[in-house]
């Protein structure tokens, strides 16, 4: 017998006798998404390095979008903690790592938010998932991390106001593509399996 | 048949591998971690590069004392390199320009001053010292380094319990990695023919698999905490055992070296905030820079 379909709405709708709570398969979700995100991210930090963690292609960005809308606050944050990992291993100091936190937290956390706040269908079946995808997953999400980011390696006297265009446009770019190509990809191939999974995060944790 | 050369024993570490007989062993694993957090300041807190640079070759000499093998040093050589061509670009081309600055040439629109050409020898041996500290932390710190620190500062098992399996994940993922690119080759595809641009998208592509690999895992390994009475709670009512803390205890150089680090941290920001030392018009090195690009400072 095929299994229902489910509509965007059933998908993030806890219903009346649901009872939702975080669990070990959570934490063990959230750990293991830190070592795909850390393999992932070292890879790309390596490959076009720009400098201080920043790289011309990062598909650690990917991780950190999908891992939101699936899996919440799980994602959110294993996608803001990877990056210490993957960036020293890629060779950037510690202190430049913890100043990308924001940029990283906020690289998940907005994808997370758009699509519970306005349940959108993390398969990508319509126009309007696609539109609702690409702004928050693709572009706003990677222009305030990117903001953060040369911001702070301003604050921390590592790059000119001049040469802030050059690491910006770096990260939006190399943050940008991966996210919309691998981001994309991962949502169409795998949110069928996810979202009946039993670590799908409906709210924030559960 | 006998065999004249030296068997050196190895221990696993984030990086590499440390050989046994390294005194770092000998320190508590919560010693490597504080290293880092306190270490890694003072790059960010010193400007003039000639203290950068003393603080560089100490970390250098301090990887050979560790037995840190320094062929760990070539990987980051690439990047190293990469890093200073992206800090004399930013600097030398996209630097600014502002009055009183000292012009050494005009290239077209472009101004390069003596200021920023400073900078650049500011930053990157900033940076230089900055990375030797967080490589010679990652060649020196395994997972369990990390788990027991954690434990011996008294945080929930919990953290200590995902930090360790996300350490472990990593590795997981290494091998899954593998896995699918000796997959790919034994369909006769050949990685390194590849154009890099080619191999870029083929590495993106992995991720997918690597995902669904770990959703698959994250079955195995909430079914293994659950069959164990796993908690996010812990134990209640009685004390957890904790042995991985008790092979290990704080003695008189883990103290010693404590004290010592946080002394430096404690000179360093007394020079910097208190005395003109640390300020870049008593550095040393950039007054010998200037000379050389006949700059009147």
């Amino acid at each position: 017998m095929a299994t229902p379909q489910l509509t965007p709405q059933e998908i993030w709708t806890i219903k009346e006798d649901e009872i939702r709570k975080p669990t070990s398969a959570h934490i063990a979700v959230f750990a293991l998404l830190i070592g795909v995100g850390a393999v992932a991210g070292t890879f790309g930090s390596i490959a076009i390095p720009l400098g201080y963690g920043v790289t011309g292609f990062w598909p650690g960005v990917a991780v950190q979008a999908v891992g939101g809308i699936w899996f919440g606050m799980w994602g959110v944050l294993a996608g803001a903690l990877f990056p210490f990992i993957s960036n020293s291993l890629a060779g950037a100091p510690l202190y430049v790592s913890v100043a990308y936190f924001p940029s990283n937290f906020i690289q998940g956390f907005l994808p997370a938010w758009v699509f519970r706040a306005f349940k959108v269908d993390p398969r990508l079946r319509t126009g309007r998932d696609w539109v609702h995808f690409i702004w928050s997953a693709v572009v706003v999400n990677n222009f305030l991390g990117a903001l953060w980011a040369v911001t702070a390696l301003q604050w921390f006297g590592l790059i000119t106001v001049a040469s802030v265009p050059l690491f910006f446009s770096g990260w939006v770019i190399g943050n940008g593509v991966p996210a919309l190509v691998f981001g994309a990809i991962l949502l169409k191939a795998l949110s069928p399996v996810v979202i009946r999974h039993r670590v799908f995060c409906k709210g924030w944790w559960a | 048949m006998s065999t004249s050369s030296k068997v050196v024993k190895m221990r696993r570490t984030l990086l590499g591998y440390l050989p046994l007989e390294s005194p770092m062993h000998k320190f508590h694993p919560l010693i490597k971690t504080f290293f880092l957090l306190i270490v890694s300041a003072y790059p960010l807190l010193i400007d003039p590069p000639e203290w950068n640079l003393t603080g560089a070759i100490v970390m250098i000499i301090i990887f050979v004392i560790a037995r840190v093998p320094l062929r760990i040093l070539k990987y980051y050589t690439a990047i190293m390199l990469n890093i200073f061509w992206i800090i004399f670009i930013a600097y030398t081309f996209f630097g600014g320009y502002m009055p009183g600055y000292h012009i050494i040439t005009k290239i077209g629109p472009i101004i390069i001053s003596w200021e920023n050409i400073m900078m650049v020898f500011v930053i990157y041996l900033r940076m230089f010292f900055a990375i030797l500290v967080i490589i010679f932390f990652l060649s020196i710190a395994r997972e369990r380094d990390v788990i027991v620190g954690i434990r011996a500062l008294k945080l929930p098992y919990v953290i200590a319990y995902t930090v360790g399996l996300a350490f472990r994940s990593i590795g997981l993922s290494i091998i899954d990695f593998n896995t699918i690119r000796e997959a790919e080759k034994a369909r006769a595809l050949d990685i390194k023919a590849l154009p890099l641009a080619q191999k870029i998208k083929k590495f993106g592509m992995y991720i997918v698999p690597l995902v669904a690999l770990a959703l698959r895992r994250t079955d195995e390994v909430s079914n293994a905490l659950e069959s164990r009475g796993f908690k996010f709670t812990g134990l209640r009512g009685y004390k957890r055992t904790d042995y991985i803390v008790s092979k290990y205890k704080f003695q008189a150089k883990d103290y010693v070296a404590v004290i010592v680090m946080i002394s430096i941290l404690t000179l360093i920001l007394y020079l910097k905030y208190f005395t003109p030392y640390m300020s870049l018009h008593n550095s040393i090195l950039l007054k010998i820079l200037s000379r050389f690009f006949e700059v009147k400072t």
